[in-house]
């Protein structure tokens, strides 16, 4: 066999191949270890993260990667009034999720149900419940007659996941399975929708609560309740099954996670108990402040992120929930009771009014009701002295409506509907379940005073005269005020 | 003189029996009269004549004008106590007696004449004449006074049944307005309501004073209508006083129930057209008045088939007939006047009369097909509005008191939802009542005679058609 310098030349490709591979090879072997950010045990998932100054949450969350938080052992779960936490697989080690935005039959109330578009069957659709540090893959399946696409909001992800139809990704056709994918790097509180036709999708009821805790082993180191309400507002003409979504001014529904009052289920907490509410408010046109009563609370969150210091936050009873962000308030349940919270726009506390009507407050109809129930048997007149005549039972209604239905309590009607709900501290209770309406200690309630307690504070009482004519202009204010209990 | 006498004894008795025993007395004539018109309409009528019997038949007048008065009570009424009706049974005397004359020799004339003679003489003319030729005409004359009388005997009978079909029509429109009268009335008490609510909310300051004047108008509108309908109500009785020939305090008679509600089933309208025409008084008067004019005009009506009566005989059941003119009576010597003249103007007449028989079958023919169209669609509209408007508005009613049990609307379009409720009940009313009218006009035509227009008729006094035809008076 003869080595000529021919052969050599000839040997050179091979040559040069096996050096490329030695130079290259461990580090393309590398790029499927586990110390790779992009792909988790052997699975490409997201595209690589290339170094960025500032850093980008996710990328750095990658690099921590985290296992699958645990509810109870990580954090306490959040509790969703009237609604579900999502459920989730673990797959290998990534909490899969499967959303179905499909048509939904949703009872506001008993007496109002509608036919509306949300997620697994549900109005809001099921809270997802996340530690700070886990990888998601939610799978989103369109049962819905139109395109859609879900949103998270407030999540700090890569562009392609963001859910904004047609500008980051093509929209989930009808029968379409779309896939998200990404990792929730620190604890807050956000929210889902779709972002294809939002005024119709999101109007419909297509909505949903996300929170992410932190990982928190000592338990007296988290809030001891933790609630997720959803804020919506709704246009729903009393006799009809179908939200008007095209309403921009007139809405006569407003619900806490699908709800109205007297439907809403009351939150419980102990007395003591560290107590964080979570609203999200994805109305329309409204934004809602919320009043609670018997506290003042501070707001430590948003969608956007935690309160730095919470030591210099300002104290409110009221918390402003605008249209597309979250508030997260907390305050210590130190004062047992009872407690109204409720969007403080007296509008959104009445249960679908008409507004098709005259003014009728102060109007002296005697005599004209026995003409008129004449001509239409079962009439009268409504309205003198404010809504309190809606409180009456027994007038038959329009079917599928709830005109200015109120929650009832022990003490009777308080008139009052819609957006609003009962927080019930008590003391020694063993579990959360509803306790029950309050059993007021005696000598706390407020009772009509007693002649004696009259009599010895020199308070005159004398016996109230009849609105006159000339004092027309008050009349108004006496049918409001006066004795009515 | 034996021969003279002879013959004078002659003519006389000739004069006698040559008459025929006709007699004045109508009794007979009017049998016929009543048996026509209880067979058409299956009512039998009263000739006030003063005797028993008829003060019997004005009290048990009185009788029914006391308590509520229905629509057959008031055709009773009308029958015995219109008198122009009265009148025109009359009419049955005047062409009974023109029979009886017809038949009777003309008096013979006695003429006197006193000549003076020349030579110291008085004479004497005296003579009897009579108009032998009379004898010969009396046929003719008594044929067409038949026909006259049995025209005359239609006549009657169209103005019974005139009669009885004006006055349910008149019924039926007082009654339509009594119930449309009430129906103004709450709609005029909804009306006061809402003003008055409307004040209330004036004075409380809820309402501007624009808003006040709006629900005034509604109210002092709907107080008009209340006094249009009275008006109505007073016209529509007024007819009916006329027509059943009642005043002073005979005219308080009140009207018992409402409107009845469209009949199930409903009455035969099969083969209306055949009906009419076999049934038709116009067209048997007219036919009677071709008859006294052929008569008269010595023409002898001969049966042949005409495709012209193809239009009116097939459905008379009569048989064809066509008419020749030829010499009826040659007496005349028709020297210079062979007749000729007179039959070209007799066939012309007859020409003229059988085109308008022709015409008055067409019109028969044509009132048959609408009113059988008119009953069936206003039939209809009246069930229409019983079945689906009606109940549709109170269910709108329904559904707008819930919804201001609800609060949803208020007091003001509850009221007005309820002034649409009576409107429509209101425009029920009317269908019944054009239900009525039409099945009276379609029972009148098949009983042989054709209301004209809506029904406003024509009273007894009214020549029919066939009147015109018998030339001349009688």
């Amino acid at each position: 066999m003869k080595r000529t310098a021919a052969s050599y030349r000839r040997l050179w490709p091979v040559i040069l191949a096996v050096l490329v591979v030695l130079a290259f090879g461990p580090q393309a072997v590398r790029a499927g270890s586990e110390a790779d950010p992009t792909t988790y045990r052997g699975h490409p998932t997201l595209g690589p993260a290339p170094e960025a100054d500032p850093p980008r949450p996710w990328a750095e969350a990658a690099r921590e990667a985290l296992p699958p938080g645990e509810p109870g052992r990580d954090y306490t779960p959040v509790v969703t009034p009237n609604g579900v936490t999502a459920d989730y697989k673990i797959v290998d080690g990534v909490k899969v999720f499967h959303l179905t935005a499909e048509p939904v039959h949703l009872q506001i109330a008993p007496g109002l149900e509608i036919d509306t578009w949300g997620y697994n069957g549900r109005v809001p659709g099921p809270t997802i419940e996340l530690a700070a540090g886990d990888r998601v893959r939610i799978y989103v399946t369109n049962r819905l007659p139109a395109r859609t696409s879900v949103h998270w909001h407030g999540v700090l992800l890569p562009c392609g996941m963001d859910g904004v139809s047609g500008l980051t990704q093509p929209a989930i056709e009808p029968g379409q399975t779309f896939k998200y994918e990404f990792i929730f790097p620190h604890a807050g509180t956000f929210m889902y929708h779709p972002h294809f036709d939002s005024m119709t999708q999101e109007g419909m009821g297509l909505t949903g609560m996300i929170a992410v805790h932190e990982r928190q082993p000592d338990e007296s180191k988290r809030p001891d309740r933790d609630f997720a309400i959803m804020l919506h507002e709704w246009a729903i003409e009393g006799g009809t099954s179908r939200p008007f979504t095209v309403e921009n001014n007139d809405f006569n529904i407003l619900t806490m996670n699908g709800k109205v009052m007297p439907a809403t289920e009351p939150l419980v907490a102990k007395l003591g108990d560290r107590v964080w509410i979570r609203f999200g408010n994805l109305s329309a046109m409204d934004h809602h402040p919320i009043h609670l009563h018997g506290y003042a609370f501070t707001t430590i969150g948003t969608d956007g992120g935690w309160a730095q210091d919470r030591s210099k936050l300002l104290p409110e009873t009221t918390v402003l929930v605008q249209v597309g962000s979250a508030k997260v308030i907390e305050f210590k349940a130190d004062n047992p009771g009872d407690w109204l919270f409720h969007c403080h726009m007296t509008h959104h506390t009445m249960n679908q009014m008409g507004h098709d009507l005259p003014n009728m407050v102060g109007v002296d109809a005697e005599g004209v009701d026995e003409e008129i129930r004449k001509l239409l048997p079962g009439y009268m007149t409504m309205g003198t002295t404010g809504m309190q005549d809606m409180t009456r039972m027994g007038m038959p209604l329009p079917e599928n409506s709830i005109p200015m239905l109120g929650g009832k309590f022990q003490f009777g009607q308080t008139v009052l509907g819609g957006m609003a709900n009962v927080l019930r501290v008590r003391e020694g209770i063993t579990s959360y379940e509803d306790p029950g309406p309050y059993d007021f200690p005696p000598g706390t309630l407020s009772l009509e005073a007693s002649p004696e307690d009259l009599e010895r504070d020199g308070i005159e009482v004398e016996a109230l005269p009849r609105p006159a004519a000339d004092e027309a202009e008050h009349s108004g204010m006496h049918g409001m005020g006066g004795t009515d209990q | 003189m034996t021969g003279s006498r002879t013959a004078f004894v002659a003519v006389c008795l000739l004069a006698l029996f040559g008459t025929g025993c006709a007699s004045v007395s109508t009794e007979a004539t009017w049998e016929d009269v009543q048996s026509d018109v209880a067979q058409r309409t299956g009512r039998s009528v009263q000739w006030n004549q003063g005797t028993e019997a008829d003060r019997a038949a004005v009290e048990a007048v009185n009788g029914l004008l006391q308590g509520g008065l229905t629509a057959e009570e008031a055709v009773q009424v009308a029958l015995v106590n219109n008198r122009t009706l009265q009148g025109t049974y009359e009419n049955l005397g005047v062409a009974q007696a023109d029979l009886v004359q017809a038949g009777l020799l003309r008096n013979p004339v006695f003429e006197g004449a006193f000549r003076f003679v020349r030579d110291n003489g008085q004479a004497y003319d005296l003579g009897v004449t009579q108009d032998f030729l009379d004898v010969l005409l009396i046929p003719m004359r008594k044929k067409v006074a038949r026909a006259r009388l049995e025209g005359t005997k239609l006549r009657v009978t169209a103005a019974v049944i005139d009669l009885a079909s004006e006055v349910r029509i008149a019924f039926v429109r007082a009654q339509a307005a009594q119930q449309a009268l009430a129906m103004r009335r709450t709609a005029m008490d909804a009306a006061r309501a809402s003003h008055q609510m409307a004040q209330r909310l004036r004075a409380a300051g809820n309402i501007t004073a624009l808003e006040l004047s709006l629900q005034r108008e509604l109210y002092e509108t709907s107080k008009l209508n209340v006094q249009a309908e009275e008006t109505t109500v007073l016209e529509t009785r007024e007819r009916l006083n006329m027509l059943l020939g009642l005043w002073g305090e005979h005219t308080e008679w009140r009207i018992e129930g409402a409107l009845p509600p469209v009949p199930t089933p409903e009455m035969n309208a099969d083969d209306v057209e055949r009906k009419a025409i076999a049934n038709s008084l116009d067209l048997a008067m007219a036919w009677e008045g071709l008859r006294a004019a052929a008569a008269e005009m010595g023409v002898r009506m001969a049966e042949t088939v005409s495709p012209e009566l193809a239009v009116g005989l097939e459905a008379e059941g009569e048989d064809p007939g066509t008419w020749e003119v030829g010499p009826a009576l040659a007496l005349p010597i028709p020297l210079f006047d062979q007749g000729r003249a007179a039959s070209a103007r007799a066939k012309a007449r007859m020409r003229g009369l059988w085109n308008d028989y022709t015409q008055q079958a067409v019109h028969v023919r044509s009132a048959a097909r609408t009113a059988r169209y008119r009953l069936l669609a206003a039939r209809q509209r009246a069930i229409y509005y019983r079945d689906v408007v009606l109940p549709l508005r109170r269910r709108i009613l329904r559904q707008t008191h819930l919804r201001y049990n609800a609060m949803f609307l208020g007091v003001f379009q509850l009221l007005q939802a309820k002034q649409l409720e009576l409107a429509a009940r209101r425009r029920y009313i009317d269908e019944l009542a054009n239900y009525w009218i039409a099945r009276v006009e379609l029972e009148t035509l098949l009983q042989g005679r054709m209301v004209e227009g809506d029904g406003a008729g024509m009273g007894p006094e009214t020549a029919p058609t066939g009147m015109e035809m018998m030339g001349g008076g009688h």
